[in-house]
């Protein structure tokens, strides 16, 4: 059917782009003619046909110029090509960081990418890792704390993932994770660690997002301290504006940020200047946000987060999975739910009060004369997080709670939850606090889906990725996203 | 060498045929033959008639060395040796003027122009002054092209056209880069000017003249050297007197006597101020042309070779930042780059076109040169003057050298390194905001790892490393091949996504090792073996009490799924032990072999995983087999597959929603 469609080709002048956004049907088959070209840094070859459906909005760019021949089922929606790209400012960018690592004894850099919303900071952290792959030897982690985006997995978690090949860029999530099969042929597999916080924006709970920021960079540093090669981290954020300070400031001394980059906001960038206690050798940078950089609508935005939940069950295009159902029992199980802050429960009240005190212990954590890496990381291993306010068990969860929930499994092998909670030694209150300590030091091992439920026998029916008769983790955590298949 | 035992005639004899070593511009010969001078100034006549011998006999494009030395000796020792040349030098200078080609006559008139300048100590030019005017005469006679009739009346034959000369100076001045304009605005300045030293007929119109001509004289200094207050003043004042003088109204003439003996005076003053200027300019040109004809020896490219060898080796051990740490070692690369460059220039060096965008450059050079990144280092480093321990005139003639190459050169051929590449970077804002990135920098993103792997984008560096890398990832390329024909996972065609790893097994994944040992495990295996790896590790046990991620097998099969959680808290050895107990043993494997039927042939696909099975001859049995095989009902399946299949029982519920 291919060859019976018209060719298009398109010329992009060097230091240009050409933007594209595909319609919701159609399939767009791009080959390289001629030239070097790539997708959000990865570069694209004249040996594979990249196919790209279902609304995919992006840019190809060119430092050469390139020709490239595309065919269409359905007219593009948009296309054209732009000179108002910022491919220079972030070349320079990224070869002034590989200089500075350079200067610092072959040292990595700790990126930091901040902006508003929509203003490209998924686009400048995919590009930096690309172009970290490309000229250094040692591999970039990228880190997602925005549990909206779905990097390498679904929305709702925090990633990070060290980077052995390319981001994949026929799909929204950057890469396929490990599946028993060949994979997609082009790209190797990407190994992410998957932290879970189950809602949708970061402040429904600051409680529970910076203790995974904590948790997340003592496996970074864990995992650094083991390669002898030590990659840039690159890390994607939220929106943060200016009232996010404080969480900001948490991230930086949480993963020892000395880049800071601010999109697309001058204004952000001198109120952070004003606002962030940094040491001298942390670098604060102001990118320009790119024309081509589009507003996600809600809709596009839920669109999207769609596709990364089935492309978790079923695959994308290039490798095909197969999901299987199992039949299991809720008591089984120790259901968990992250606590929301507008939430009308008991505790509200105490978690508001929780988190003005935890307010003035930050002021103090953060004192910048106490702020050298030893106390750092002395901090970081005390973990004196008010766990009680991060999940709550969901004891006999109806189908209200249940029906077509995604559920994330938590590891708990080191965790003996049975004897836990038949345990009449400690107190419940303090049972939620070791369950929720272990649940932010542990990892996401996957997820299912809730397809059926019934109430009378308690009878569970979940989606899951791979063929078992049990689960591998006995802590689900019900999450805020929701699939429909 | 005593004095009292050589005569002057025999120190002059010796003089002179030590001076026929001076075929080439060297410093060495020429300081060491001043200094012999100095010593043994008693025989100073002899040493001056030696030198005038030597300049008149010396072959015309040997001449210049010897007046070089001439030079050398006035300037460095001065009296008796100034006064003694003083007597000849008119002489001496036109006749070798007339008999060197232009070249050499331009640098004649920049050495003239410096023996005019007052010498620090006694105030006065160089030589007696009558001289050096007779030689300016004629100097201006020659050069000046109005002047048809003077190659007539003056005894030097070569010059037939003198505005032909005159055009060939200029040319060659512009050539030796210096500041033209200037330059040329100087000379016509002085030379003009200088002839009119007649006394001013002091009227009116008269003084405007010589008060613009003085206003264009500071002019040119002040665009030399701008913060000269003092100029600025005077560039003031004869402003205001040109208005003055302009003006309708009358001065009496004494007055107007007064202002000329007064613009005399400021015309010496310029004059001697732009003398000196020039000086300074002909200064280092004059150094710079000395370097470069210095040791105008060829060097062969493997000498070349071999010395930038050293120089990146003492590097290695020396300071480390790519620039030797010794002056000479700079002085004699030059040297040997100048020579190089001469002999290999154009063809060799010339990229005759950018190399097309895909095809990566080549990474060896035309000239078998790895280290030419060094030396590209050395330059670009020089040229920003960063150095602090290179001498001021290297840096200048390595900056002019870099200047002159770099449009000849395109550097492209070579392959950079990040480093040098990445030198002048920094990580501030306004160097990312207005940095224009060059071809070489941009490039960076293709050639720092030059090889692409055909089949998909992955780029690996040329290095011994970068070909492991490669092979491995080559060979990635084709089990992901091999699997996506047969179909899958091993298990029938059905792929699914595995957990993810948790924490502690993700802070110790690395792929390349995992690549290695995946190498290795195919290499000492047969084809079964690796197969039954595959099914090992998806093998799936009931009473597996962890969950165990411990091995992936990129494009293999990975999830290790354990399925029943233990009541007791079990420590690590005795659920190893357990999988162990429950688990097909799958050194078994190999034993269970299924004899070929005589009907059948070679191959026989596994009903289970639907992978090829090979027979084997077991010389033991004297027999075709399969090994790893049962044979149930009349289908062979693969042994291992049996019995994971049966393990799995009924309990699984295997229906894909789709």
């Amino acid at each position: 059917m291919d060859f019976a469609l018209a060719r298009t080709e398109v010329e992009i002048p060097a230091f240009h782009e050409w933007r594209v956004e595909t319609s919701r049907t159609g399939v767009l088959n791009i080959k390289l003619e001629s030239g070097t070209a790539e997708i959000f840094g990865t570069e694209l070859t004249s040996n594979i046909n990249y196919t790209f459906k279902e609304s995919m909005k992006f840019a190809i760019s060119t430092y050469h110029g390139c020709k490239i021949s595309y065919t269409t089922t359905s007219p593009l929606d948009l296309e054209y090509i732009s000179e108002e790209t910022i491919l220079k400012q972030i070349l320079n960018l990224h070869l002034s960081i590989e200089k500075n690592n350079i200067s610092n004894n072959n040292s990595n850099s700790r990126i930091l990418i901040i902006g508003p919303k929509d203003s490209g900071k998924t686009s400048l952290a995919r590009t930096l890792s690309s172009y970290s792959l490309k000229t250094s030897n040692s591999k970039p982690i990228l880190i997602n704390l925005n549990p909206q985006l779905s990097h390498f997995t679904m929305p709702s978690q925090l990633t990070a993932c060290e980077l052995y090949d390319s981001l994949d860029i026929e799909t929204t999530t950057f890469g396929e994770t490990m599946s028993t099969g060949p994979g997609t042929g082009l790209y190797r597999s990407q190994i992410p660690l998957v932290k879970n916080y189950g809602l949708e924006s970061f402040t429904e709970n600051l409680e529970l997002y910076k203790c995974l920021i904590n948790e997340l960079s003592i496996e970074i540093d864990n995992k650094l301290s083991i390669s002898n090669l030590k990659g840039n981290i690159i890390i994607d954020t939220p929106a943060f504006n200016v009232s996010n300070a404080k969480i900001i400031q948490h991230i930086i001394n949480s993963f020892k940020i000395n880049i800071i980059l601010v999109v697309g906001n001058e204004r952000l960038l001198v109120d952070l200047r004003k606002k962030l206690t940094l040491n001298d050798k942390v670098h604060m940078i102001k990118m320009p946000r790119s024309s081509g950089c589009i507003e996600k609508e809600p809709k596009y935005q839920r669109e999207l987060q769609q596709k990364s939940i089935k492309q978790y069950f079923y695959g994308s295009n290039r490798c095909q999975l197969n999901p299987y159902t199992l039949h299991c029992f809720t008591t089984d199980f120790l259901f968990l739910k992250p606590k929301e802050l507008d939430s009308s429960n008991m505790e509200l009240m105490d978690f508001m009060n929780g988190d003005a005190d935890d307010d003035d212990n930050d002021d103090d954590d953060y004192d910048p004369f106490a702020g050298n890496d030893n106390d750092n990381s002395k901090k970081k291993l005390e973990r004196n997080w008010k766990y009680n306010n991060m999940f709550q068990i969901v004891d006999d969860p109806q189908e209200t709670d249940l029906m077509n929930v995604i559920v994330s499994i938590i590891d708990d092998k080191d965790l003996d939850i049975k004897k836990l909670l038949s345990s009449n030694d400690i107190d419940e209150k303090e049972k939620l606090s070791i369950i929720n300590k272990h649940v932010t030091m542990s990892s996401v091992l996957g997820f299912c889906y809730v397809s059926g439920f019934t109430s009378s026998t308690k009878k569970l029916k979940l989606l899951v990725p791979t063929p078992v008769t049990t689960l591998p983790g006995k802590v689900l955590v019900l999450t805020q996203m929701r699939y429909h298949e | 060498m005593s004095a009292t035992t050589i005569t002057a005639e025999q120190f002059a004899d010796d003089y002179y045929s030590s001076l026929q070593a001076l075929t080439f511009n060297s410093r060495p010969i020429i300081e060491s033959h001043t200094a012999l001078a100095q010593e043994n100034s008693q025989f100073a006549s002899a040493i001056v008639s030696a030198i005038e011998r030597r300049i008149e006999k010396a072959i015309p494009s040997q001449k210049l060395f010897a007046l070089y030395l001439l030079d050398s000796i006035s300037k460095n020792i001065g009296v008796p040796y100034t006064t003694l040349f003083s007597h000849n030098l008119f002489k001496t200078f036109t006749q070798t003027y007339g008999l060197v080609d232009d070249p050499t006559r331009c640098r004649l008139i920049k050495l003239f122009k410096t023996w005019k300048v007052p010498t620090a100590i006694t105030g006065l030019p160089l030589f007696d002054i009558n001289q050096l005017d007779k030689i300016e005469t004629f100097l201006i006679k020659v050069t000046n092209p109005s002047n048809n009739d003077f190659s007539n009346a003056n005894n030097v034959n070569s010059i037939n056209n003198n505005s032909l000369n005159n055009n060939t100076i200029n040319n060659n001045s512009n050539d030796l880069n210096i500041d033209n304009n200037n330059n040329n605005n100087n000379n016509n300045i002085i030379n003009n000017l200088s002839t009119q030293r007649a006394p001013l007929i002091a009227s009116k119109p008269n003084l405007i003249i010589e008060v613009n001509e003085l206003i264009l004289m500071v002019n040119t200094r002040l665009q030399a050297s701008p913060n000269d207050e003092k100029g600025q003043q005077r560039f003031k004042l004869l402003n205001q007197l040109k208005t003055i003088i302009g003006s309708n109204s009358s001065i009496s003439q004494t007055q107007l006597d007064e202002v000329a003996k007064q613009l005399q005076s400021i015309r010496d003053d310029e004059i001697m101020k732009l003398n000196n200027l020039k000086l300074q300019q002909q200064k280092e040109l004059l150094k710079q042309q000395q370097q470069k004809q210095h040791k105008d020896v060829p060097f062969s490219v493997s000498q070349l070779q071999n010395f930038m060898n050293m120089g990146t080796n003492g590097n290695n051990s020396g300071n480390g930042n790519g620039m030797p740490t010794n002056n000479n070692n700079n002085n004699v690369l030059f040297n040997m780059m100048n020579s190089v460059m001469a002999n290999n220039k154009p063809e060799s060096l010339v990229v005759k076109s950018p190399p097309s965008m895909n095809t990566p450059p080549p990474s060896t050079n035309p000239l078998g040169l790895k280290n030419i990144a060094f030396l590209e280092n050395i330059l670009k480093k020089s040229a920003n003057g960063n150095n602090a321990t290179t001498n001021n005139s290297i840096n200048t003639s390595i900056n002019n050298f870099t200047n002159s190459i770099n449009n000849k050169i395109d550097f492209k051929f070579i392959k950079p390194t990040k480093e040098s590449i990445l030198e002048d970077f920094v990580l501030s804002q306004s160097f990312i905001n207005n940095h224009v990135l060059t071809s070489n920098e941009i490039s960076l993103l293709y050639n720092f790892k030059p090889i692409q792997c055909d089949k998909c984008n992955k780029r690996f560096s040329d290095n011994n490393e970068g070909t492991i890398l490669k092979k491995n990832h080559d060979e990635w390329h084709q089990r992901v091949e091999q699997r996506m024909k047969i179909g899958g996972s091993g298990l029938g065609g059905v792929v699914n996504r595995s957990w993810y790893l948790n924490e502690k097994d993700w802070i110790e994944f690395d792929y390349d090792l995992d690549e290695k040992e995946t190498n290795n495990n195919i290499n000492n295996n047969n084809v079964n073996n690796s197969h039954l790896y595959n099914n090992n590790v998806s093998a799936m046990n009931n009473n597996n009490s962890s969950n165990n991620l411990t091995k992936l097998k990129d494009g293999n099969v990975i999830a290790h799924t354990s399925l029943k959680i233990t009541s007791n808290g079990t420590n690590d050895k005795k659920d190893r032990e357990d999988r162990n107990d429950n688990k097909i043993d799958l050194s078994e494997a190999p034993k269970h072999i299924v004899r070929i039927p005589e009907s059948s042939n070679n191959e026989v696909i596994c009903k289970i995983c639907r992978e090829m099975q090979i027979g084997i001859f077991d010389e033991d049995e004297g027999e075709w087999i399969w090994k790893n095989a049962i044979d149930i009902n009349g289908t062979v399946y693969h042994w291992s597959c049996w019995m994971e299949a049966k393990m799995r029982n009924n309990k699984r519920d295997r229906s894909p929603q789709r």
